[in-house]
């Protein structure tokens, strides 16, 4: 892996426990992607005007590797990007002091800003001359169980979309955590392992339902519904 | 002091702008790192007092929108002391066009009594000393009449180490609530939040709004009546520019 740069985690990006929460980490992750994106040659406002193209988060696999109590400086680390089927797929490292503190998988679609279908991502990387890598495969698909429970419904907020004019990706996080109750009690949960999946765009006041079930090993599945009946997101998350 | 902030092109919002709880979170995160330096920081003050920083109020005056890829900078003024408050002005500057103005008045709060730590009680910490002068930030009337607009039950991934939901989460629905996003953006002239009651997860927070001579006013209530916190929010008349016309832009 090659070393992205250095970050500073903030207090103000821990949670409730004063722990850096997964969606902290997504937020990394989603900036890395961007960066090492961009680096590449990728830049999304020149997509955007040549292309009519913008990057949409399709998957994201996220492992937690160790906990992290206190704000303070971080290092990232990515691998080249590779091309599975239709997303483009980033692997990274988020270390402290040359340990891995968590490592994510995070697979982006290129997609018509105005139709929103997929666009190939070698259109894409042939357009600006960048080479494809084609890579072994990317985070598989999550089985919902058919039993799942409606825990609530939430209204999709302004505050919570993104440029995209969707619900930004790692609010579903948040929803997923919560779902989980990650949070819940006086003791903290040690996440370990998150599995999103997005499959459906919610934009501002829609609604999503939200339901769950647990797995009775520590994990939870959560998947998010949509008005129209068609899935929004799965995910799988998994606790100690 | 003059910090660089970072705003990512993830983070922006439908507009492609940073929102204002971002400019907020960047500019609590230098007054977090100039309270390390002063001798003041969270862990010395729960170490030595048993004490946090909260916020007591915000003003903030968005001149021109700030878009991810900008060379912003923050200058943070000199802290000043106005009663048990600490104010900590910030200008953040992109080139010589100042975009945008936060104030702070940061309250020193006993973390389980949540009661304010005395000024002469914490100035044994400070390491610096402290500048005067400056005014503090007023207190607003409010419009009588005000409608409950939302209920909002608090929960964990809107709270922080305090216990408590953050101030960024409450800029949110303040936005919302005033009018910021929409089919358009119109940029705020001047927001001022006056934090009074923290609300904890499980809570419900009751979001009153009013208006009165072009001004938003917004109120968040606990069950009880008690006063969470009041806002008022006025935006300038303009539309910012969305997000296309802006990539279209830069492209150029």
């Amino acid at each position: 892996m090659e070393k992205l740069y250095d970050i500073f985690i903030t207090g103000d990006e821990t949670d409730y426990f004063h722990y850096v929460s997964p969606t902290s980490y997504q937020k990394i992750a989603e900036a890395a992607n961007y960066h090492a994106t961009k680096r590449a040659g990728l830049e999304m406002h020149r997509m955007m005007k040549e292309m009519d193209a913008t990057w949409m988060t399709a998957s994201m696999h996220l492992e937690i590797c160790e906990d992290i109590f206190d704000p303070g400086p971080a290092e990232v680390y990515v691998d080249p990007m590779v091309i599975n089927r239709v997303v483009i797929t980033q692997c990274l490292e988020v270390r402290r002091e040359g340990k891995p503190i968590a490592r994510c998988e995070i697979n982006t679609m290129s997609v018509n800003a105005k139709t929103r279908k997929i666009i190939p991502p070698e259109k894409i990387l042939e357009h600006y001359g960048i080479p494809v890598i084609q890579g072994t495969g990317s985070m598989a698909r999550l089985v919902m169980p058919e039993d799942m429970e409606l825990l609530e419904t939430i209204c999709v907020r302004y505050s919570d979309c993104d440029l995209n004019q969707h619900l930004r990706a790692y609010r579903y996080t948040d929803y997923v955590c919560d779902a989980a109750e990650y949070w819940a009690g006086a003791e903290r949960k040690k996440g370990r392992h998150l599995y999103i999946e997005y499959s459906g765009e919610c934009r501002a006041k829609n609604l999503l339902y939200l339901y769950k079930k647990d797995d009775g090993a520590g994990g939870t599945y959560v998947k998010g519904v949509r008005e129209d009946g068609r899935d929004s997101f799965k995910a799988y998350f998994v606790v100690e | 002091m003059r910090y660089k902030a970072h705003f990512q092109m993830s983070t922006t919002d439908l507009f492609g702008c940073v929102s204002p709880w971002l400019i907020l979170q960047e500019v609590n995160d230098c007054v977090g790192w100039e309270f390390d330096i002063d001798g003041v920081g969270i862990e010395r003050m729960l170490e030595e007092l048993g004490a946090t920083w909260m916020m007591g109020q915000m003003v903030l005056e968005n001149f021109a929108p700030i878009r991810p890829g900008m060379e912003v900078e923050i200058e943070l003024l000199p802290r000043e002391l106005h009663g048990v408050g600490i104010l900590r002005r910030a200008h953040l500057w992109d080139g010589d066009l100042e975009r945008a103005r936060v104030t702070l008045n940061m309250l020193p709060v006993y973390f389980k009594s949540r009661r304010v730590v005395p000024p002469a009680e914490l100035s044994r910490l400070w390491l610096t000393p402290d500048q005067s002068g400056g005014t503090p930030i007023g207190w607003e009337q409010f419009p009588e009449h005000m409608e409950l607009a939302e209920e909002i039950l608090v929960r964990r991934h809107m709270c922080d180490v305090n216990g408590h939901m953050t101030a960024f989460q409450y800029l949110n629905y303040i936005c919302e609530a005033a009018g910021y996003w929409g089919e358009t953006l119109h940029l705020i002239q001047r927001m001022q939040v006056d934090f009074k009651a923290e609300f904890m997860p499980g809570e419900i927070l009751k979001l009153y709004c009013g208006e009165h001579q072009g001004i938003r006013y917004i109120s968040g209530v606990h069950e009880d009546g008690r006063l969470g916190f009041r806002a008022s929010v006025s935006l300038a008349e303009e539309e910012t520019p969305t997000a296309l016309e802006w990539i279209h832009e830069m492209v150029k």
